[in-house]
């Protein structure tokens, strides 16, 4: 960080305290209300080695603390598993009427003759709600009135990795922090056992579509704040376990001493920096106890694992990240990332969408149900989808990459519970341009809401501008908040 | 600077910001402000002004406005603030009058109004931004400094009272500026010369010896691989390896012979354009093409290109100008005069590059050089060159195999036994070597079976010749073609006999007109072959398995990217040989004996090879282009051997058959395959190729897919032309300017950014911190430099010195502000907590390459060989398993590559090394002008558990311990203390560490195989001459040593 940084946090905290009270007043928001998430050592800054967060306080009520995002990687359709479209299966097979297509981007359809294709699933209605759910998720049919379907989403880009990029950071340029890494500028994290930001990856029967640790980069804000991935194989977080024949109280004494001769050089130096160091260590010490208490599931009940329908708890499958992803939010972890690459189905729809949907629907209801019965439903926000939707004409036997609308639904953390937002057209091709109509940047922005952030207002300067995860855009659906 | 402990610094910024400067200057004082909130809507964006008033330059602000209401206002009355519009605005709290509006993201302090205000009492004077004018050099400041830089830091200084700190401990500076210049730490040699040499100007001859060190242009390249993106991989979605080593080769060298800045970005922007371009120009103008490039399915080319071009104007703007065009993609730049003309004027130069918006044979964008590539292809255009470490490896590899077969040879005719069984291998191959000129014998085929609808013909001279239906051909899909016209089986039926070797020929067919392949107008063939043996009698087949195939000419077989010599799966031969035998050579995982009546089984995979013969040989290979030579015929041939014949004979029966050890053979398959995988010393590497260039235009709002937007052609940005600084005579304005006028441009010695960008970014280096703090930034949201006079007398003498770096650099070091010690001065804390005065050096954390350069180097791992390939150390298990396209494997390295310095190691931008990640490297995505320095528990976990570090630590025990057999544990820890830190250690560090000695003893006696395990982490061999359980404990003090914060930092 460069001083110019230095100055602009100080007077970013500066213009934080002065808006948030003039925020208050006009809200009328009592500051006792918020007091609970209100951390007094925040401005003091007693402590130079915990980041407790750029934000002094709430701008809106907060009610979420945490998020749990499960990124469906690949793209899943929208149009066989929660867009219900009758009229595109009335016209399954024949041209797709251009007036609609013409001068559109599309991905591998471009130039190609292009014909409609109807959903070959069943649609049922669900719950008190009557949410319409495809009948490949008979489990997240069951939790139908605890969930909001956002059918109106759209973005901006058409192939996976920038849209992925865009999805994460707001942005299709390179370097920029993704939504994991604001949140913990933004609010620091609730733990300092264990990373603030964790992303685990499953995969189908299949290699699919790459992923890259860029979609949790912390980009150009400090690299404490990036994503750590949790790997499958190995020891979970790299280097966290001791060297082959260290024992942990060799371990220990080796930190120790470390410690002390670094303690030693402070007071010859009096470099404030090795204090700072001195800490790290400590906080490694930590992490290298807590990772194994988190990722030993032998402590979970015969039941839980039924639930979610964990074979091999710890064997990377998406039903052991679920399970995984919920102890860490026990645990204070701030942003918890799934990602399952096998939703990318450019052919083979119908058999390839019955396999992802077998990966995930049983595990993903099952998060809800488990942190619902817990009581972790309530500030615990849960985000379900993909970078993209899939095109209403078919590919082959599969559908192609489509930006102009797809699915994805939100649980807890301040979301109302079973509704619907945002529509398509007949077609299932383009979102309704109403007030529903909900591009990336508005979906950041409602996210951040429900954390009580403000989105045009947790920002970070580099190369002389301040950023925002919602660019220069994003509204607030404030018609899916508690 | 830490990102942590902030909080503590910021609050003293606040404490301290009341004081107001008695003159203020606007450049310093009021430009700062105004950037930051007022010139969002009254600055150079003239679309987001809703009134004229720009408070950017001082046309608009003298001069009587109309407000909406219809009154007539004067924005400032120099020396009048009561009179001034600005001034009532911006002191109002009214919210319908007052400025900034209430909503606006940045509000004015009581500070910032009270500067506004004075200035304009004082008459409201503006100035050209800092950095848009042309620097000049002022005058000295008075003093007696010999060094120019001491005099202006030292002025600074007095003003407030402060004195210098004292010079380093000799030590300190040894080690900081061996750091600093190098990247590699003192040894201890090192050390004990400098503390010795009492000469004046020992320190000078210091800097001299690491000046000249070829270490000091490998310390210099890695900021400047920052700078311009350099990766090993192109980043989009399967990140796919690009070859460019000698591009970053090219950089080191460029740094070590001195290269003038100015030639340096030359070469790198359009070495291509040069007159008379060299190999090495032409590498250097790789830098237009380390941009990140897809070849992902469904992209679309003109969106690529787009994104390409954008890249590399944010690119050139941030490295050469320290300018920020980013935002101008999309609109107008908000601060500083930048427009959306000038950022696509600027992509206009690149306009030529030859390059693909997609890198994949598509069906949608058939590209003709594209067809048949796919996820293990290069990225064109490429060159293919001469590589001095290639080179120089490939002598290494030859020596060491050399050396090797020499070594077993000797064995052999010295065994008996051995020697024994070379006599009846010797008789075995006699007939196959008499009756053949070569070693090759051609095999007999018994049956020839062709794919479905293509014929298989044996001709007498034991060829086959493999034809389809020229008719069918013409009205068949190609892919479907290959699909079913493939596959071959051959049956051979070889003499006895041992075989280490097959070689297919593919002969040019007359029917075909000579050509390879049987389809018209394909010049190139491809094949794969698998073998199998049906022994006498028996029924079914074994497989034969193929180490590696060897083709004579030129092949195109590449693995992820990378050209590879030894084939794996298909060979293709070149584009070029069209009409030109072919001979590949297979040589056998292990060696094979056949027996009378035993037949050979071929399956040959082949949609396009025409006529082909199969041979044999019973002689393994030295090298693929080393054949059997009249003098091994005589040496096998001879009954009565001289001693020099019997050794020949042993070496060759050793290459066949490995002496009977299959270990053995397989060791000298792989050291085959190193020598060839050096190609002959030679590298293929991306370079800039000038094509007729794509028509550019704006893209309004960035969108790619808008047309409308006004043509544009190459120009620089519009208010830095004017000042005529294009080099040379001026050129036509009818004539299309090119990337080389775009050098020119930005090298001219009046271009006020150019110079001031680059010594902004090198003092960063050697003091942790910029002039300008921003080196990514010198616009108007940057910061006014700490010492404007200063950087600007060291960018004007950067030019007058003709561009000269390693003089920039020298004469920064060897100033006595560089020498202080870096002693924190507690008294300084509020007055300038950033020791941005530079009353001390200031502690600076090694950048993560350095990091573990510094120790390889201290314990002695380190392998010290300049340039070459990317290498793979040691990394966990499963890191790149969310790779696709095509699924990756990591190998980490089992030679000396192992021990590469940081710059070497490679660089995946989508899964940059834990160890690099973890201390702040960056991906390489986008241009980086300055890394942060944050300080992390998964920096602790590094060092503490990455098989690196932990092999340092018990390779630095191991050679500490074999240096120092007297068992004296002061001496024995001095030693670790000098190489590590330069020093000794101290009482209290030696209790400490005597105390962990003594328990780590007793810890590992009781448990020997911890020991064991512990001490085996990593290749490095373990010195049998000591006692495991000693060396265990002694590990671990030499991991506690490299985990201190003082081996890790230059103090």
């Amino acid at each position: 960080m460069t001083p110019l940084d230095f100055k602009y946090i100080a007077e970013q905290k500066k213009d934080w305290s002065r808006r948030t009270f003039l925020g208050k007043m006009a809200q009328g928001v009592g500051a006792l209300a918020l007091g609970s998430l209100i951390n007094p050592r925040l401005i003091a800054g007693t402590s130079s080695d915990t980041w407790r967060g750029i934000l002094p306080s709430p701008q809106f009520l907060p009610k979420a603390k945490r998020v749990i995002h499960l990124c469906m990687a690949g793209g899943p359709s929208h149009l066989d598993l929660f867009d219900y479209k009758p009229m595109l299966k009335k016209l399954d097979g024949q041209p797709f009427p251009e007036s609609i297509t013409r001068g559109q981007q599309l991905a591998q359809l471009q130039n190609s003759k292009l014909i409609a294709r109807g959903t070959s699933f069943g649609f049922t209605r669900c719950g008190i709600s009557g949410q319409m759910i495809s009948d490949l998720l008979p489990n997240i049919q069951t939790i139908a009135d605890d969930i909001c379907v956002v059918r109106s989403l759209h973005t901006e880009q058409i192939n996976h990795d920038p849209a992925h990029a865009f999805m994460n950071t707001g942005s299709n340029v390179k370097g920029r922090p993704s939504m994991g890494s604001w949140l913990l500028y933004g609010l620091g994290s609730e733990t300092q056992n264990l990373p603030g930001y964790v992303v685990l990856m499953s995969t189908g029967p299949e290699a699919d579509q790459p992923v890259s640790a860029r979609q949790w980069s912390s980009g150009f804000l400090p690299s404490r704040f990036q994503g750590v991935q949790f790997q499958s194989k190995g020891s979970p977080v790299h280097y966290v376990g001791n060297p082959e024949g260290v024992c942990q109280s060799t371990q220990r004494q080796v930190i120790e001493e470390v410690q002390r001769l670094n303690s030693l050089q402070a007071d010859q130096s009096l470099d404030p920096e090795v204090q700072t160091r001195i800490t790290q260590y400590e906080l490694a010490f930590k992490m290298q106890t807590s990772v194994p208490e988190l990722t030993d599931m032998r402590d979970e009940s015969q039941a839980t694992l039924d639930l979610y329908g964990v074979k091999n708890a710890g064997d990377g499958s998406f039903a052991s990240n679920c399970l995984l992803a919920r102890r860490m939010a026990e645990r204070g972890v701030r942003f918890i990332q799934l990602y399952h690459r096998g939703w990318d189905h450019h052919d083979g729809l119908d058999n390839k969408l019955k396999v992802a949907a077998g990966h995930c629907d049983r595990a993903s209801a099952a998060l809800i149900k488990d942190l619902k019965q817990r009581g972790m439903l309530e500030d615990t926000l849960v985000l379900w989808g993909g970078e993209f939707g899939r095109t209403p004409m078919g590919q082959g036997s599969g559908r192609d990459h489509h930006i102009n609308a797809f699915s994805v639904w939100m649980a807890g953390g301040g979301i109302k519970p079973g509704i619907s937002w945002g529509s398509t057209d007949e077609l299932g091709y383009k979102y309704t341009d109403d007030e529903q109509a909900m591009h990336v940047h508005d979906l950041h922005a409602t996210m951040l809401a429900t954390f009580g952030i403000d989105h045009t207002k947790l920002i970070y300067r580099s190369q002389g501008r301040d950023f925002r995860l919602t660019d220069v855009q994003g509204k607030i659906a404030h018609g899916i908040l508690v | 600077m830490q990102v942590v402990g902030l909080s503590m610094l910021f609050v003293s910024l606040v404490l301290r910001a009341e004081d107001i400067p008695d003159h203020i200057q606007y450049n310093r004082d009021v430009r700062p402000i105004f950037s930051n909130t007022c010139f969002k809507c009254h600055g150079p964006d003239v679309k987001n002004n809703r009134s004229d008033l720009r408070l950017d330059r001082s046309e608009s602000v003298f001069r009587p406005h109309k407000n909406a209401k219809g009154l007539v206002t004067i924005p400032i009355i120099a020396g009048k603030p009561d009179k001034s519009e600005v001034w009532r605005r911006i002191s109002s709290s009214d919210s319908g009058v007052m400025m900034p509006p209430l909503d606006a993201l940045h509000q004015l302090s009581f500070r910032d109004k009270q500067v506004v205000k004075r200035w304009i009492e004082q008459g409201a004077e503006y100035q050209a931004h800092w950095a848009y004018i042309a620097p000049v050099k002022v005058p000295l400041p008075e003093g007696t400094e010999a060094n120019p830089v001491d005099r202006f830091i030292h002025n600074e200084l007095t003003k407030r009272h402060i004195k210098e700190s004292q010079e380093a401990d000799k030590r300190v500076l040894l080690r900081r500026v061996s750091l600093d210049l190098t990247g590699l730490p003192p040894t201890p040699q090192e050390v004990e010369a400098f503390l010795s040499d009492l000469r004046s100007d020992a320190y000078e001859r210091v800097v001299n010896r690491l000046l000249n060190s070829p270490h000091y242009g490998e310390r210099m390249t890695v900021p400047w691989l920052d700078v311009v993106r350099f990766a090993d991989t192109v980043g989009f979605h399967g990140d796919q390896r690009q070859n460019v080593f000698p591009y970053r080769d090219w950089v080191i060298e460029a740094f070590n012979t001195n290269k003038p800045y100015d030639v340096f970005i030359t070469e790198q922007l359009a070495g291509d354009l040069l007159p008379h371009a060299t190999e090495s120009q032409r590498i250097a103008s790789g830098f237009n093409r380390l941009n990140m490039v897809t070849r992902e399915g469904g992209a679309q080319v003109k969106e690529y290109i787009a994104k390409y071009t954008a890249d590399r104007v944010r690119t050139t703007s941030t490295a050469f100008l320290g300018s920020t065009m980013a935002c101008c993609e999309c609109h107008d730049h908000k601060y500083d005069p930048f427009s959306i003309k000038d950022f696509y004027s600027m992509g206009a130069y690149f306009a030529d590059i030859k390059q693909y918006g997609v890198y994949s044979d598509s069906i949608s964008s058939p590209e003709p050089e594209l067809a048949g590539m796919d996820n293990d292809s290069p990225f064109l255009p490429q060159l293919n060159i001469h590589s001095a470490s290639m080179q120089k490896r490939m002598q290494r590899e030859k020596f060491k195999l050399e050396k090797y077969i020499e070594f077993e040879a000797a064995a052999i005719v010295a065994n008996p036994k051995k020697s024994k069984d070379m006599l009846e291998w010797t008789s075995q191959v006699r007939e196959q070597i008499t009756q053949n000129e070569s070693s090759w014998v051609p095999l007999n085929v018994k049956s020839a079976k062709a794919a479905d609808r293509v014929t298989a013909t044996i001709l007498p001279d034991q060829s086959v010749r493999i034809l389809s239906d020229l008719d069918a051909l013409k009205s068949d899909n190609p892919r479907l073609r290959r699909k079913l016209e493939s596959s071959h089986l051959i049956v051979l039926s070889p003499r006895p006999g041992p075989i280490a070797r097959f070689r297919l020929v593919a002969l040019p067919e007359e029917m075909r007109n000579g050509y390879l392949s049987r389809i018209p107008d394909h010049l190139s063939v491809k094949a794969e072959l698998k073998f199998s043996v049906v022994r006498s009698g028996q029924e079914i087949a074994e497989n034969i398995i193929i180490a590696d195939g060897y083709s004579e000419s030129e092949s195109q077989n590449y693995d992820n990217g990378y050209p590879v010599a030894a084939i794996h799966g298909y060979w293709i031969s070149s584009n070029n040989s069209g009409r030109v035998k072919q001979c590949v050579d297979y040589l056998l995982k292990e060696p094979l004996v056949l027996k009378a009546g035993d037949t050979l089984k071929v399956t040959l995979n082949s949609p396009d090879i025409a006529h082909v013969q199969f041979y044999a040989s019973a002689l393994g290979s030295r090298l693929p282009e080393e054949e059997f030579t009249d003098v091994d015929r005589g040496a096998l041939l001879a009954t009565e051997k001289t001693p020099e014949q019997n050794l020949r004979t042993a070496r060759l029966y050793f290459l066949a058959t490995g002496g009977r050890d299959q270990g053995k053979y397989t060791t000298c398959l792989s050291s085959v395959r190193a020598v060839a995988q050096c190609r002959d010393g030679r590298a293929e590497t991306v370079v800039t190729v000038a094509v007729k260039p794509l028509p550019m235009r704006i893209l309004p709002r960035g969108n790619w897919q808008d047309e409308n937007g006004m043509p544009v052609v190459p120009e620089p940005p519009d208010f830095l032309t004017t000042k005529g600084t294009r080099k040379g005579a001026q050129r036509d304005s009818r004539v299309r300017q090119t990337r080389l006028d775009l050098a020119h441009w930005i090298t001219s010695p009046d271009n006020p950014l150019t110079s001031r960008t680059f010594v902004n970014r090198t003092w960063r280096q050697f003091f942790g911190i910029g002039l300008s703090s921003t080196a990514d930034d010198l616009g108007q949201q940057g910061e006014y430099p700490s010492h404007p006079e200063l950087l600007d007398w060291l960018a004007v003498d950067f030019i007058e010195h003709h561009w000269d770096v390693k003089n920039l650099v020298r004469l920064i070091v060897t100033s006595q502000t560089y020498k202080q010690t870096s002693k924190y001065r507690p008294e300084l804390k509020e007055i300038d907590p950033q020791n941005r005065l530079l009353a001390r050096q200031t502690p600076r954390r090694l950048d993560a390459e350095f990091i573990r350069d510094n120790v390889l180097s201290v314990s002695g791992l380190l392998d010290d060989e300049i340039g070459g390939p990317s290498a793979t150390p040691y990394q966990p298990e499963g890191y790149y398993a969310s790779l696709n396209y095509p699924i990756r494997d990591y190998h980490a390295e089992v030679d000396e590559r192992q021990y590469r310095r940081g710059l070497y190691m490679h660089w995946q931008r989508t899964f940059l090394h834990p160890m690099l990640a973890n201390f702040d490297a960056p991906s390489r995505e986008e241009c980086i002008a300055y890394r942060t320095t944050s300080s992390t528990p998964q920096q602790a976990l590094t060092l503490l558990n990455d098989p690196t570090f932990v092999e340092a630590a018990r390779v630095l025990a191991q050679n500490v311990l074999l240096e120092n057999k007297s068992g004296d544990f002061n001496e024995r820890l001095n030693k670790m203390f000098l190489r590590v830190l330069a020093r000794t250690s101290t009482k209290q560090e030696a209790l400490a560490l005597s105390g962990h000695l003594v328990q780590q003893l007793d810890v590992y006696s009781l448990a020997p195989l911890d020991a064991s395990k512990f001490i085996n982490i990593g290749l490095y061999p373990v010195s049998a001459q000591l006692n495991p359980v000693e060396l265990a404990a002694w590990t671990s003090v030499g991991r506690i040593i490299l985990n201190l914060n003082e081996t890790i930092v230059a103090y």
